[in-house]
This record gives structure tokens, sequence and C-alpha cells, in this order.
């Protein structure tokens, strides 16, 4: 019994910080229908400048955050108005010149971090990141606790913008039809950059989440692209709602195929659960808690 | 009010309309007639800047169209009440009455507005927290008029708005489209139902594959010997 | 370089055309230079070097090269038998298809007369088969993977590399007359999922059964796992006297830091070398890693010492040498990569002495005879069973210890002549710290 509450509380714990850094994913795929292959590694250079900031001036993660966040979103504006943007009106023989080309700033940027910082294993190691709860014999990390209700104010305070605002119904809007949103007045220009950023300042914050609980290196992107993705199809294109449940769902997934299936397999766990959803419920959970 | 001057319009390297010219004044309901694929639509288009003229230009109150991107029409005051709808389904009613005052002055009125359109509308009153692309045909153009209304606009472009909608709908739609423009909205509608549309508007321009071949009063044209073989089946 | 041949090429042009111009004199003229032909070397002798420089290998792979260079000036021969040494070097990024690609390199269009790299167990394989094809000698640095000298590959040496499945060699001795005597009988196993992750799991399993402990929890896992607290629920549950742990670098402070947050309590903790012997596990570990034993490959403690070259070394001092250059602790992977000069430049001087040219072959059969004192210990290639059936070929043998932290520095605790420290155990509780 402790063992399958132990499982179930590291599951929902990953879980809400994984949501965070798909609702970027999923938001960029809404209202500019691409997959942005370089999420994670986005993600990775926040990292950095949250550790940067932890090693010059002792700033812990959860604060750096409110710094790294305004960079990612103003590199995800600029990269988006100036870079991703155009590709859209150059001729190519390669399909989806966007994607491939959000996956090649996405290697730009783990280069020019390696020139930096080096391809050493860095990590941010406070006495306070082993501090835990102890309810019986289960353990609960309070960062991992705290990581966690920080990222569930991100998604709530995303909710209220895309539900309560103009400039987050802009966001819907444009996601859902784009020409009808252009006849209401939207700069779908503006909107998509916007986007870009928001979605760029979310995967900023899911890094300076991990950051107290997790390491860091270069290459760390790779995977959480694909948990992003998996949590994106999991949860349905454009869905904040579906990227949370999906985010939960997949660290629970995770964490429950790791106790009673193997640990060898996690991935394994997520790819499965990409498959059943593409063949069974192409449109995520979304279209499940909508009806 | 609008003037469309002498416009070319392509499809990359097909021509659509050809040499089209006309004029909406204020206060009138101007009828575009004309088949299925005579260009009407892409002559919608065509002002509210998704496509652009090779030749001519479109002047709203003395400014020119053909330069400005989509999106400032919106806030010139020319609302687009789109064929086919066009809705955002996953919204609700609300929402989507919302995104049609988007610009500074029709947000400053936005209640009024609201309260307007579910006067017009009461059923989308009642409809309000349910997602638009639950509504049924007339609902969904219902909302999508009402949400042309949200935007006070000066100019209301309607592109078949009576499509698809039961025959007793269409003569609502008809009076809806009048009590609009008794309200000071001048319009600018697209139809294919050219007897309905003959006897609300002020005058009609009849287009005919990218031509304008008649025009003139909507009681004139209604007895045009053309107009009834062509359009009125008589 | 290119000078060297212009020039001999010539030479050989004005003797061709002499022989035509002074039929008389050519029989008189010829042999001479062609004697010198063969004589006169074909330039340096050129030491390729193949390891992961960039990328995200390049920790060890620079550490591996650094202290090549270290050996390289230490010893500070720079010419044999009249021939400068000139490293080439190759940039492998640690992808095995770039490492075998550049071993090509290296071989055909460099011209090298032996290789050095090894890092990675996957670009090792690649680059030792590529050596057997190609016929020229492979030293590895690191790859620990046990296949790679049991193909029978004549052209492939150990170097100071250990067997995954020899790291923890010098454990069982302690496992027989201090972990067993004081409890140990339930182990949980647990091991990252790769060529050296399950090579070691093998050897470990085997050598736990043979000794009738029982394995309550066996499983490889993801070593890229973002979260290994359920997969260390789950050895909880198991109830385990020992945890036994194959783990990389990061992955073991996660482990270390996540089996403190669970309060794992177990007999004792014993790491398989990788992430737990190296500096930065204790720093991104931190006070979780008290306590915890391992295998290692290398001692900054161990008392070898020796004389190559005419000159004087010892361990201490290279480790006291790294750090002073690169104000950086090495590790034993940079133990390995100072040994592994040693041994290549044994080989070269050997053939000398003995007055024979420097080429792929003498220096070959130099390698098959190293016998050779260095920072991971006495180095002999030879070829050689174990007990679980493993042949190998040119393959030495370092000695491994048992090390363990306390008040986070590493304290030498096994083998008990080469201790720092006396070792704890069984170690504390959690709660208890």
């Amino acid at each position: 019994m402790a063992l399958f509450g132990q499982t179930i509380i590291c599951g929902f714990l990953m879980g809400g910080v994984y949501a965070v850094i798909a609702i970027g994913m999923t938001l960029i795929l809404g209202v500019m229908k691409i997959i942005n292959i370089g999420h994670g590694h986005l993600m990775m250079v926040a990292m950095y400048v949250c550790f940067a900031l932890f090693t010059s001036l002792g700033l812990h993660p959860y604060i750096a955050m409110f710094v790294a966040m305004p960079c990612l979103f103003g590199i995800g504006y600029l990269l988006q108005r100036y870079s991703i943007h155009r590709v859209r009106f150059v001729d190519t023989i390669l399909p989806q010149t966007q994607v491939l080309l959000t996956l090649a700033i996405g290697l730009v940027f783990v280069e020019i971090i390696r020139v930096i910082f080096k391809s050493d294993f860095r990590s941010v190691y406070t006495p306070f990141s082993s501090k835990c709860l102890y309810i019986g014999d289960m353990s609960i990390s309070l960062p991992q606790l705290i990581s966690f209700g920080i990222a569930m104010a991100f998604v709530a305070g995303l909710h209220i913008l895309l539900t309560r605002t103009d400039f987050g119904r802009s966001i819907r809007a444009t996601a859902q039809d784009l020409d009808a949103a252009k006849y209401m007045g939207v700069d779908a220009l503006r909107v998509s950059s916007l986007t870009f950023g928001l979605g760029m300042a979310l995967a900023a914050a899911g890094g300076a989440l991990l950051l107290p609980i997790f390491y860091l290196f270069p290459d760390i992107g790779v995977p959480f692209t694909i948990k992003a993705l998996i949590i994106t199809i999991l949860g349905g294109a454009g869905s904040t709602v579906g990227a949370l449940s999906g985010g939960l769902v997949f660290g629970m997934a995770e964490s429950l195929g790791a106790v009673y299936w193997a640990p060898g397999y996690k991935d394994v766990v997520g790819f499965v659960i990409f498959l059943l959803v593409l063949l069974f419920m192409p449109g995520g959970l979304k279209t499940v808690i909508k009806r | 009010m609008l003037k469309v001057n002498n416009i070319d319009v392509y499809y990359g390297d097909v021509q659509a309309l050809w040499d089209i010219s006309f004029e909406v004044k204020e206060g009138e309901i101007v009828a575009l007639l004309g088949s299925n694929g005579a260009g009407k639509t892409t002559t919608l288009n065509t002002i509210s800047g998704l496509l652009r003229p090779r030749k001519g230009n479109i002047e709203f109150l003395g400014q020119e169209l053909t330069k400005l991107p989509a999106h400032k029409m919106a806030s010139l005051g020319i609302a687009h009440v789109p064929e086919a709808r066009k809705l955002f389904p996953e919204m609700t009613v609300k929402e989507n009455l919302l995104m049609g005052s988007l610009m500074p002055e029709a947000k400053a009125r936005r209640e009024e507005s609201m309260e307007r359109v579910f006067t017009i509308f009461p059923i989308l009153k009642e409809r309000a927290w349910q997602a638009a692309g639950t509504l049924s045909g007339g609902e969904s153009q219902m909302l999508a008029v009402g949400r042309g209304i949200m935007a006070c606009p000066k100019l209301m472009m309607m592109d078949e708005p009576s499509l698809g909608l039961a025959p007793f709908l269409v003569d609502e739609e008809f009076k809806v489209i009048e009590r609009i423009n008794r309200e000071g909205i001048t319009i600018l509608l697209v139809e294919q139902n050219v007897a309905h549309a003959l006897k609300a508007c002020t005058r009609a321009y009849v287009l005919e594959i990218g031509r304008i071949t008649l025009q003139g009063k909507g009681e004139k044209l209604l007895h045009d010997k053309h107009i009834e073989e062509a359009y009125l089946g008589i | 370089m290119k000078k060297v041949k212009l020039g001999l090429l010539l030479g050989l042009v004005v003797v061709l055309v002499a022989a035509f111009a002074l039929p008389g004199c050519a029989p008189e003229v010829a042999p001479p230079e062609e004697e010198e032909e063969e004589e006169v070397p074909t330039g340096p002798i050129k030491i390729g070097i193949n390891f992961p420089l960039t990328g995200a290998k390049a920790n060890f792979g620079t550490m591996d090269w650094l202290s090549i260079q270290l050996a390289y000036a230490k010893f500070g021969v720079e010419e044999v038998g009249g021939r400068p040494i000139r490293f080439v070097i190759e940039d492998n990024r640690g992808d095995p298809a770039t490492a075998k690609s550049a071993f090509e390199k290296l071989a055909t269009l460099d011209e090298a007369d032996v290789v050095l790299g090894g890092y990675t167990s996957s670009c090792g394989v690649v680059q030792a088969a590529a050596a057997n094809d190609l016929k020229v000698p492979f030293l590895i640095c690191n790859s620990s993977k046990d296949a790679i000298t049991m193909e029978g590959w004549e052209w492939v040496f150990s170097g100071a590399r250990v067997p995954a499945s020899h790291y923890g060699d010098n454990m069982w001795p302690m496992i027989d007359e201090v972990l067993m005597p004081g409890g140990v009988s339930k182990v949980a196993l647990f091991y990252e999922m790769t060529d050296w992750g399950t090579s070691s799991a093998e050897a470990l399993r085997a050598n736990f059964e043979a000794r009738g402990i029982e394995l309550v929890y066996d499983e490889p896992y993801d070593s890229d796992a973002i979260d290994l607290k359920p997969m260390l629920a789950a050895v909880k549950a198991a109830k385990p006297d020992m945890i036994m742990a194959v783990s990389y670098l990061m992955d073991a402070s996660l482990i270390a830091r996540q089996a403190g947050e669970l309060r794992l309590n177990v007999l004792c903790f014993m790491g398989q070398a990788g992430g737990y012997t190296m500096p930065e596990f204790v720093v991104n570990a931190g006070e979780n890693a008290n306590y915890i034993l391992t295998t290692a490959l290398w001692s900054p403690f161990a008392p070898w010492e020796g004389e190559l070259a005419g000159v004087k070394w010892t361990n201490q001092e290279y480790y006291e040498g790294y750090l002073g250059s690169y104000g950086a602790e090495p590790d034993y992977h940079g133990a390995q990569g100072f040994a592994q000069w040693m041994i290549c430049l044994d080989a070269l001087l050997r053939i000398d002495a003995a007055g024979e040219t420097i080429n792929r072959e003498t220096i070959r059969e130099a390698l098959t005879e190293t016998k050779l004192m260095t920072t991971m210990g006495l180095i002999e290639h030879k070829d050689w069973c174990d007990d679980m059936g493993h042949c190998y070929t040119n393959q030495g043998l370092p000695v491994t210890y048992v090390t363990q932290w306390q008040n986070l520095v590493q304290e030498w605790v096994w083998p008990v002549e080469a201790k720092s420290a006396d070792y704890i155990f069984p170690v504390p509780k959690w709660e208890e710290r």
C-alpha cells in the first residue's frame, strides 16, 4: 500500500511539472499549427539562465525563474516574428519547413550553451533540495511539492488569461479559425509571436521548476521535447485542461510503469500511450473531457 | 462610403475579377448578386484585405484600403460576417460575441452592444454559455451576425447570410438585416437568394463570371427581364 | 611533412635520371639510395587521437586527452629513433559512426602508427573492430564493455582499461570478509540500461548467486529518467540488506538524493564505480553521498610509482599535476589516459632500444609484451580466461578498490593495505544522520 501510494505521489508531482512544459507546446501547436521541436532545447536555455543566476548571485531557481521567463519570452517572440514566420513564404522542397527550423534553432542553442558552459553536468543542490514531508512510510519531496504548486499556479493563470482576457481569447480564436480572427481585427502575426513567447516562457518555468530536483547538461532538451509532444497529443492541441490532465496521466503512467513493470522501459510507456492515443483517441483527452 | 474602383483580382495566375467597380453609400443596403462562382465572395475578401487587387483601388471613407493588412479593417469600422459563418467553434457564444468587439471603440460599448444583440436574438442569450460548435444552423447564423453587430461597424459586409437556412428563417434573416440597417449600419450584402435580396436592398449589382453585368435600384431590377429569366426562374 | 615527401620524390627522380643518363655509374649510385629509402623513416611517428572532445561526452574525452598530454610533457620524450612524435587529433563527438570514420581517416589518410582512443564503450567497440580490419594497433583508454577484448583481435590492446565484469573484483573479498558476516543476505541490484550496465550486472548477479545471496530486486533502469523514486520505492518494498547499483554520474546523484528522501535504509549501499566514484558525485548528491561504498578503479592514494624514459613518477604526482594544471580533480578516466600514454611510450622506447624500425607491426609486437607499472598499477597485456568463461586477448587487469564517502570525502577503505580510512558498516539509518 505504501508502495502504491508512493508511486502515485511521485507520478502526480512529476506530472504537474510536465504539464507546464507541455502546455507551451500545445499552445504553439494550436495557434501556429506547428510542432516546436526545439521546445526542450529552449527550456534547457532557460535552465542555464537560472543556473547562471544561482552560481553568480545565489538566486534560487524559484526566483531566477522570473528572470528566465521574460528572457525566453523575448527569445520566443523574436524567433517567431523574424524567423519562423518568414519561412512560411519561402519556396522549398522540404515539407514542414517551419518545424525543421524550430529543430535547427534548438540545435544552435545547444551548441551555444555548450560553448559557454561546456558539456559538464550541473545541478543546483541546496540542503533544501532533499527536504521531505513524511506521511507514514511515504515521503513527499518538499521541492517537488513546491514545484507542483507553482506549476499549478501557472496553469491556472494561463487558463484565466485564455478565457477571461481579450488577448487570451484572441489566441484561442486564432487557433480555431485564422481568417475569422483576422476579420475580428486580430493581428495574427502579433498573436502568434506573443504565443510563441508565452509558450517559451512556460517552458522556461517548467525548466526552472525541474532544476532543484534534477540536473542539467546541454543535451537535456530532447527527452523533454518528446514528453511534451506525447502529452500534447494525449491532451489534444491547444487545450490547457487537456495538457494538464495529459501531464498528470503521463507522469502517473511513467511512475506506475517503473514500479509495476520495469524501470528500464519508462520511455516505452510513453510511446505506448502515444500510439494508443493516435489510434483510438485522435482528439486527445480534451475531446473526452468536453463531452 | 465604400468605393471600389476598377479592380482586377487573381488567384495565382487565374483571373477571378475583371474591372469591378461599385459604390456603397451611407445608410444603404447594397446587394451583390450572382450565382455560385460569380466572384461575390472574392470581392468581399478583396475588400477585407485577404486578397489584393492587381489593378484598381478601394476606398473606405476616403481612405485607401488596398495597402492595409486584413486585421486593420475592423478598426476602420468594417465588419465582415463571413460565408459559412466562421465562428470559433470551441468558444462559447458569449466569447464569440466578445471576439467581435476587440477594437477600442467597440470595446467601450461592449455591454450595450451585447444587450442589443440579445434583444435582436433572444435565443443567443439562452445559449450564452454553450460552445458555438454545438449551435444549430440558424443559431450559428444569428451568432455570426451578432458578432458583426458587436463591432459597432459603420459598414457590415454579409456573405450569404441566408445560405442553408430553412425558408421561414430566411424571412427572419432579412427582417434582421433591415432592422440593423435602420439602426444605422450600412450593409453590403452578397446573396444567391436574388428575390429576397432585391426586395430588401436599396441598390444592387449583378456579378456574372467576374464582371458586373447589371446594376440599378432593387425594385427596378426585380422586374428586369434578364434577372427574371436567369435568377428568378419566371 | 609534405616537404620531406617532396624532397624524397625529387631525390628519386634525380637518381632515376642519373640512372639513365649515366649508365656506367648507375649501379654504384642506385643501391645506397635505395637502401636509404628503406632506412630513412617516413617522417614523424604519428599517434592518432580519437576521443570525444566536443559534444555530450566531451567531459571525460577531454580528461583523457589532457591526461595524455600531461604524461607526454611529464616524460619529455619528443622523439624516438630520431623521429619526432606527432599527435593527429580527431574529435569523434562520442558518436560511434563518427568514431569509426575518424579511425578510418587516421588509419588511411593520416597513416597513423598507433591510435589511442576508447572512451565510451560504444565508440570503443567500433574503433577496435576498425583497428583489426585496417591492421593498426589500437590502445583502449576507458571503454569497459567486456566483449571488446574478447574477439581475439590481435591489433587491439586493453591498456589500463578494466573489463566491466571485473570492476568489482576487489569488492568480493570485502563482501566475504565483512558484509556477509555482518548480516547481508538479500541484495537489490539495479543498473543503467547500457552496455556497461548490463555486462556489469551479469557478473555481479553470478557472483552474488554463487555466494548464496538472494537477489530480491534485479532490474535495469533508464539512466535519463527524471524521477527514480518509483524504482527506489519498489526497491524499498523488496526489503534488501544491501543495494548494489551500477550508475553513471547524474543518475547516481539522483539515486543518492532520492534514496535519502525515501529513507531507503539498508546495511550498506554499494555503487559499482561509474558515477559513484566521481568528484562531481558529491557535489550533486550533497550529504546524501555519505556512507555510500563504491568499487573504484583508481585511487590517488595507491602507492604506484616507477621510472619511465629515465623519469621517476608517482601516482600521487599525477593527481596533483592534473589538479594543478587544469584546476579540477581527475578520476579514473584520467588515470587511465595517463597510463595509456605510458604504455604507448614504453612500447616505442622498447622498439627503438631493440634497434628496430618503428611501424605498425613492430608496435603491435611490442604491445603484446607490455608489462609496465602505471598510474593504474601493473599492466600486463596477456591472453587469459576468467571464471565466468570470458576469454580475453591482450588484456591487462588493474587492481580495483572499494571506497566510501565519509564526511563528503572519498576514503579508500579496501583493500586494507591501500586504505585511507576505516570502513563504516553497517551504515546509520537516514533518520539518524
